[in-house]
């Protein structure tokens, strides 16, 4: 039994899957569409190809980095779950800044990197000084946030930013120099997370400061008589998730979309803690549900244009999904650890 | 006897296995009304296993109960709670946030159970601030308050894991007459005590525990059987041989002057003008009833709460302003009194909760695991621990527990070691262990701290020992001048205090 105790995750996450696809069919026979041709439409066309694959990469790409930043912030307790602001105030400053200054030559990219960070670190910093200074929660401010960054991004595009004679509210198209170096059909960010990817657990076995955050959030008053000084930690961790968030912001911009619009967050910030909660908060399990949902967003748009499905459907699954995920962690433990007695118990009255 | 036919319990055959460890194998008791019956054994021996299956937190792995002649199955703590059992557990399940009062609403006690938990709090001397937040209550108060919640309930069976182990001497010996009474009464007492004389006091049986396993049981208890006992528990037990002490140095390691603090707004006690000093290679007592001051003084003294620069010096340098960690580094360690969830976080591993106080174990914040790895199989090895380092916390027994804690901040190689009740809940071989180290790191120079309410374990340690009352700190007399008298006087506030104290602290000075 052994083996079951160490990949009880594992396990959780298939037995997930399998519910997802379950209560899904039952969905769909509610609804009453076709389920061979929607499973298919839904997850099979959209990664059909090389390029649909790549494209699955890139949707997945900003909801990893921000799940990221957040499981981070979450471990220790901080509840950030305005990324989706953080997202949009990363990209209004590298996007600003690409915009004002197309001419800086090679140092566009790295500034507007750097502007990214920023952006999303000021918008978190915005929560967490209301938390650590006047003692409010930064989950409600951080949220309240994301409204203000929205209302900010779609003044901009409509407005000063606008792209003169343009079409719709959007900015003009982002200078080359700013954009993402594109390495065999994939935005150079995209490698680059991968490699983050593969680091991040390392990074989670050393880093004092992770370490710290996990005392935080697991035992505060340890973190206390350690000597911790918790208003730190929580400024890190905000900061941290803030940044990854603009980043993801930058990604976007810079990436799929090559400009400004006010829709360029499409909700990933949000979509990012269903993805570090689904993902238990492990690097591996988070890339697995980042690309989860991505797909179940690509299959969405293709279904909307294949079979005329509402979008909302969509989001069903991906709520099927996510309830699947939460319903498993909780519960496939607690079976397995009954499973357990009962074969030891089984075993023992055998030996009796 | 005429109940004895039917025992009130009988355990046959009962067994818990946690992973490799058989916590408990094929343990047979039988437990009749109208007894108390002492459940012995050295840290790790499965005691509180046991608690915890006929608490109805643990379903066992196999094994029958039988409550009254009838077979049951504690599937949960409300069962256990209906048939009549009401438990203590070795690590209380309170909720830290809540009150004392809805505490215990959420253990069950209604209006007129809170009526008479009051009551019982009066009459056997045992207060607890009913409206206190349970963070604010020290250790020993939240013992106080589940031992009063557990005879509220009015329970056939009480199962009491170490009750006393953090009680002061009367606290304890009202206790004690109190399970005879309830024994009397025809309930039954089990209860789990690493003190001797504690069992052969109240104890009609005695059963020991050994890895899991019934090793022993003796039924007249008298002093001549003690021996017995302790051999049963640990194995042969080397005499301690008392070292020679050498005189503490001049020195003084860590000063109070005029040492205050202000009372909290709800709870706590303020500290009033404490002056003391505490020389190198000097191990300090301080005793007194809980609830007199000492978490305050433990988070003054530790950095948890801040004061002014010059009332609290560290050797020579004023340290009232800093904070645990610029403490730490002075050279400052401190055992806490709340071992799980204060002095360590029970769900991580022991490597990690090395990391969570040792200097050294990074650079430029990267852990350095090599390094960490060799401290933590070190202090594992010096205290007789046998778990990996990768063990979560929350997996060893309450014994081993502290064992690990205390070797963690001895470690440190402090020169001021801060340490509520050290050999809380350890075995009679550990506890010598302790005692042995905490010696052993006097003789090197280091001041050490002990605020404890179990004067055994004063006695054993301290070359001076003082009192605090009320926030009020008695003068630090010499070993050879205490007295139980004087001790039991100054604990009930009938002796000289602050002023004296001074006068005494400057005179050493
Ligand atoms: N949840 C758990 N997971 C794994 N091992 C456990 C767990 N709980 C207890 N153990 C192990 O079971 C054994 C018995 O532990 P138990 O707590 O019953 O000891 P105890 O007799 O109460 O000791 P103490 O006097 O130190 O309180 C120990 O070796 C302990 O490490
Ligand atoms: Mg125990």
């Amino acid at each position: 039994m052994r083996w079951l105790r160490a990949d009880t995750a594992l396990l959780s996450g298939l037995a997930a899957m399998v519910l997802g696809a379950l209560l899904t069919a039952l969905a769909m026979k509610m609804l009453a569409i076709p389920a061979i041709e929607t499973i298919q439409v839904f997850f099979v066309d959209p990664v059909a190809d090389g390029f649909g694959r790549r494209q699955l990469l890139i949707t997945a790409a900003p909801l990893f980095l921000c799940a990221l930043g957040l499981s981070v912030a979450f471990r220790g307790g901080v509840q950030n779950i305005g990324a989706d602001g953080q997202l949009m105030s990363g990209a209004i400053c590298a996007g600003g800044l690409a915009l004002a200054h197309p001419h800086m030559g090679v140092l566009l990219l790295p500034a507007c990197v750097l502007a990214a960070a920023a952006g999303g670190m000021l918008w978190a910093a915005i929560a967490a000084a209301l938390r650590i200074w006047c003692g409010a929660s930064e989950l409600l401010s951080s949220l309240f946030l994301v409204y203000v960054a929205q209302l900010i991004l779609t003044a901009l595009v409509s407005g000063p930013w606008r792209e003169p004679g343009g079409y719709g509210m959007e900015t003009g198209p982002l200078p080359d120099g700013a954009m993402l170096p594109v390495w065999g059909g994939l935005h150079a960010g995209v490698w680059l997370l991968a490699i983050l990817g593969m680091l991040w657990w390392l990074l989670e076995r050393h880093l004092v400061m992770f370490f710290r955050l996990r005392v935080l959030g697991e035992a505060p008053e340890a973190a206390r008589y350690a000597g911790y000084r918790s208003d730190n930690l929580i400024w890190a961790a905000m900061l941290l998730s803030g940044a990854l968030a603009g980043l993801a912001g930058y990604l976007q911009i810079a990436g799929p979309l090559g400009r400004l619009n006010p829709d360029l967050s499409s909700g990933y910030g949000f979509a990012a803690i269903v993805v570090v909660f689904a993902g238990q908060l492990g690097c591996l399990g988070m890339a697995l549900t980042s690309l989860l949902v991505a797909l179940l967003r690509l299959g969405a748009e293709n279904a909307q244009i294949a079979m005329h499905l509402p979008q909302s459907v969509g989001l069903l699954f991906q709520g099927v999904f996510l309830v699947s995920f939460l319903l498993c962690q909780r519960w496939v433990p607690i079976l397995l650890e009954r499973m357990a007695t009962m074969t030891t118990r089984r075993r023992t009255a055998h030996g009796a | 006897m005429a109940e004895a036919a039917v025992p009130l319990l009988s355990i046959r055959g009962l067994r818990k296995i946690y992973g490799q460890t058989v916590a408990n194998d094929h343990i047979d008791l039988t437990i009749a009304a109208g007894e108390v019956h002492a459940l012995l054994g050295e840290n790790g021996a499965g005691k509180s296993t046991l608690v915890k299956i006929l608490a109805g937190l643990t379903r066992p792995d196999g094994g029958t109960l039988h409550w009254r002649g009838e077979p049951v199955h504690l599937d949960s703590p409300k069962t256990a709670r209906r048939l009549g059992i009401a438990v203590v557990l070795q690590h209380f399940a309170l909720c830290p946030g809540l009150t004392v009062q809805e505490n215990l609403r959420l253990a069950g006690l209604d209006r007129p159970d809170l009526q008479r938990f009051k009551t019982q709090a009066a009459r056997y001397g045992l207060p607890v601030p009913l409206d206190s937040c349970v963070m604010h209550l020290s250790a020993s108060e939240r013992q106080r308050l589940e031992l009063l919640r557990c005879l509220t309930q009015e329970a056939q069976l009480l199962v009491l894991d170490e009750p006393t182990a953090m009680l002061g001497p009367a606290e304890s010996r009202t206790f004690m007459t109190l399970m005879r009474q309830l024994a009397a009464e025809g309930r039954a007492v089990v209860l789990i005590t690493h003190k001797l004389q504690e069992v052969l006091e109240v104890a009609d049986v005695a059963t020991v525990l050994r890895r899991g396993r019934v090793v022993g049981r003796l039924t007249d208890l008298d002093a001549a059987n003690a021996r017995d006992l302790a051999t049963m528990m640990v194995g042969d037990l080397p005499q301690l041989q008392p070292a020679p002490r050498t005189p503490p140095r001049q020195l003084p390691a860590l000063t109070m002057h005029r040492l205050s603090t202000a009372a909290h707004r709800d709870h706590g006690v303020a500290l009033q003008e404490l002056s003391l000093t505490v020389r190198r290679g000097e191990i300090l007592g301080i005793a007194g009833v809980a609830g007199n001051g000492q978490e305050e003084l433990l988070a003054v003294l530790s950095g948890l709460q801040r004061t002014s620069p010059a009332s609290l010096l560290l050797e020579d340098e004023p340290c009232g302003h800093l904070g645990v960690a610029a403490r730490r580094t002075l050279g400052l360690a401190y055992v806490p009194s709340d071992r799980l969830g204060v002095g360590t976080v029970p769900s991580m591993t022991l490597a990690e909760n090395v990391l969570l106080t040792a200097s050294g174990m990074s650079q430029l914040g990267w852990v350095r695991h090599g390094r960490l790895a060799v401290r933590t199989r070190e202090i594992l090895a010096h205290f007789h621990l046998h778990q990996p380092p990768q063990t979560r916390l929350a997996d060893l027994s309450g014994g081993m527990a502290q064992r690990f804690l205390v070797g963690r901040e001895i470690s440190a190689q402090p020169k001021v070691l801060l340490a509520a009740h050290p050999t809380w809940g350890v075995d009679v071989r550990c506890a010598q262990d302790i005692i042995a180290a905490l010696l052993e790191l006097r003789a090197k120079g280091c001041a050490v701290v002990v605020v404890s309410e179990d004067l055994d374990e004063l006695f054993a340690l301290a070359d001076r020992l003082a009192v605090l009352y009320r926030g009020q700190l008695s003068p630090a007399w010499p070993m050879a001048e205490v007295d139980e008298h004087r001790l039991a006087q100054a604990m009930a506030g009938l002796a000289p205090t602050a002023g004296i104290a001074e006068h005494h602290a400057l005179a050493a000075g």
